[in-house]
């Protein structure tokens, strides 16, 4: 793509900024560097995230969905600025983050906390739960009255055994240690919580009390979540709004019912109808199934164009040159020549 | 009987053992069932429930010394499969049942090219020349549409992505028609886009009379995919039937609890009905129904008594002094 036509690409995806965004980010573009020989030299680049602008107001939880590779976890990162954004604008009320200098991040990087996939890996299995709850709080020097207290006050809201603080990750199951992974993310109050994935490890009855923890704990505290998921059904039980990826381009995002009921870009249309679902009423038995052909492209060479045109049902000729802009229907918008 | 209803397989009341550190554990308690010619049968369950263990048992790929197959019968064609030999074995295995593995990475072997692998599974079975089992694979590989088959029979699997490798199993698993595939979790790993082509094909492996033990721990799977579902649950079967069946009129309580709890594809959002607590450990399930801790209904005979499998008619059966029959 060249430097015109992103320009213009950015002047158009920017939203108007609503007064009660909690977030907003404006084209972040996070490529990673492929590097080859002896002398390093970068030969090319991942271009993980591309063009991503998306908001989330307080309150308010967005579902980020894709497949494998397609940039959601890269953009989470980014967000926090665990990840360098090449390009692009990242507001957190009202403060530009890619602008912050290193005693000004970290005051804001309290606000903002983090769920992993992997309960397990996430918890340093040399330390107990009372280290791994307190340790943000000791860090900030947030401790009023002693660490117990707190770490048992947090254990009960995540609804663990509050006597268990002295015991190691290692001694609890799959669902308790994403639950502990809860608790530290919450124990610095933080205003947005990034949930990366954070039941698809996790066994199915256990993964509803998990996403049913998630909801209380939003609606008792006002949180806003970005909601990482591969999976659509969970994520159109917690979303307000989703966003859907596609090789680095976020190609819709809308309202969850929206999103679910009358998917626009033909990518969605495609990974909605690829979900599996019981369905023994048979209202849908018709369904028409959709297969789409190949595989994702590589991200290191992206197709020219719309980045769907390789596998997309409705490919035209304008697809494989051009790529779309936005359009947009109330909060709905889409990225397709359709 | 009809053509449909033969019982190609029939397991009966295994029950599979494992030796830990801990003490002896019950990983598959007395289990039965059956499939017909021609037909997909779901294995659904959560993690550590005993799915897979179930699956090779019926190869007889437990691993040794630890595991043992105790007791019961595992009749192919009438014939138990638990009184061959190591040679009669191996030519059921690949052959006859073959085995579609969940782990791609570890089932294909990353030193050799694909065509090298498939052309040794055919030989091993086949009396042909290797010229000959290389044109098999290559149009195998055409059959499960492998984008230029040719030189892909030249690939190492590192080479190929998730999906393809998965293909490659599937055709593997297929080549030398077997009667009976057994698929553990094979699109777990998958996109769902993905899993969706694998789907297509699996419905087109079944128009060649092959019958299919998919396991599964997601009822989208199974309700997609199959005719018949066995629900297990802590080591035992506790609900079988026909999908329809299993879907509508679910009976045993961790059967509904468990389609309760799936998150529906619906933009009403509401509380999901969780299960409460967490499957038991192996080391120690509860002494009468393995349900017991975690069942909204649970009562008093229920903790020490097991309760056996009572048919509901159809096929339909299900382990829970709750059920109809048995009050």
């Amino acid at each position: 793509m060249d430097t015109k036509q992103h320009v213009f690409l950015r002047k158009m995806n920017c939203k108007q900024p609503k007064k009660s965004s909690l977030l907003e980010a404006y084209d972040l573009q996070t490529w990673f560097p492929i590097k080859r020989g002896i002398l390093a030299r970068t030969v090319g680049y991942v271009r993980a995230v591309d063009i991503a602008s998306l908001y989330i107001n307080k309150g308010e939880t967005l579902g980020l969905v894709g497949e494998s590779g397609c940039g959601k976890t890269t953009l989470g990162r980014t967000l926090l600025g665990l990840e360098k954004a090449r390009r692009g604008k990242i507001l957190f009320c009202g403060k530009n983050l890619l602008e912050l200098n290193r005693s000004e991040l970290r005051k804001i990087r309290r606000r903002m906390q983090i769920i992993f996939q992997d309960p397990l890996t996430a918890l340093n299995p040399r330390m107990n739960i009372i280290d791994i709850i307190t340790e943000g709080l000791v860090e900030f020097r947030l401790i009023e009255g002693t660490r117990e207290d707190h770490a048992k006050r947090l254990m009960n809201e995540v609804g663990l055994d509050e006597e268990a603080i002295y015991r190691y990750p290692h001694e609890f199951s799959g669902g308790q240690r994403q639950r502990i992974n809860i608790a530290r993310a919450l124990s610095l109050r933080p205003d947005l919580i990034i949930c990366d994935e954070p039941v698809s490890a996790l066994d199915v009855s256990v993964q509803a009390q998990v996403i049913n923890l998630l909801m209380d704990l939003r609606d008792r505290y006002n949180l806003s979540y970005l909601f990482i998921s591969h999976d659509l059904s969970v994520v159109s039980n917690i979303a307000h709004r989703v966003a859907v990826m596609y090789l680095g381009w976020i190609v819709e995002h809308g309202p969850t019912g929206d999103i679910i009921n009358n998917p626009m870009h033909p990518y969605t249309k495609a990974l909605i109808n690829a979900v599996p679902r019981p369905d023994p009423n048979k209202i849908e038995h018709k369904r028409e199934r959709i297969i789409l052909k190949g595989e994702i492209p590589s991200s290191s060479d992206p197709p020219s164009g719309c980045m769907f045109h390789t596998r997309c049902p409705e490919v035209m000729n304008i697809c494989r040159e051009r790529a779309p802009l936005e359009t947009k229907s109330g909060m709905h918008g889409v990225w397709c020549h359709l | 009987m009809g053509f449909r209803d033969l019982k190609l397989l029939e397991v009966k009341n295994i029950t599979v053992t494992f030796e830990t550190d801990e003490g002896i554990v019950k990983a598959v308690d007395d289990v039965s069932f059956h499939i017909n010619r021609n037909e997909i049968v779901g294995l659904v369950g959560e993690s550590g429930c005993g799915k897979s263990v179930t699956a090779l048992s019926i190869l007889r790929l437990i691993p040794l010394p630890y595991g043992r197959i105790e007791t019961g019968e595992i009749l192919f064609y009438g014939k138990n499969l638990l009184e061959l030999n190591r040679k009669e074995m191996r030519k059921i295995r690949g052959r006859a049942i073959s085995m579609i593995f969940q782990e791609l990475g570890s089932a294909l072997s990353p030193l050799h090219t694909i065509g090298r692998q498939m052309v040794e599974t055919i030989l091993m079975h086949k009396n042909i020349t290797r010229k000959d089992a290389w044109n098999i694979a290559e149009t195998w590989l055409e059959k499960v549409q492998i984008s230029d088959p040719r030189e892909r029979m030249f690939a190492y699997p590192y080479q190929l992505s998730g999906g393809m490798q998965q293909r490659v199993m599937i055709a593997m698993a297929l080549m030398l028609g077997p009667d009976i595939i057994i698929a553990d979790e094979p699109t777990t790993a998958l996109d769902v886009t993905i899993q969706a082509q694998v789907f297509e094909l699996v419905r087109e492996m079944r128009r060649s009379h092959t019958s299919i033990l998919l396991i599964t721990h997601d009822m989208g799977v199974i309700w997609e995919m199959c005719d018949r579902v066995l629900v297990m649950y802590a080591s035992r079967v506790v609900e079988e039937g026909n999908r329809d069946d299993i879907f509508s009129k679910p009976t045993h309580p961790y059967t509904i609890a468990l389609l309760e709890s799936i998150p529906k594809l619906s933009a009403d959002k509401g509380r999901l009905k969780a299960i409460p607590g967490q499957v038991p450990s192996a080391l120690n399930y509860p002494s009468g129904c393995h349900f017991f801790d975690r069942c909204p209904d649970a009562f008093d005979r229920c903790r020490d008594e097991k309760p056996k499998l009572i048919d509901l008619g159809n096929g339909h059966k299900a382990a829970c002094f709750l059920t109809k029959n048995e009050l």
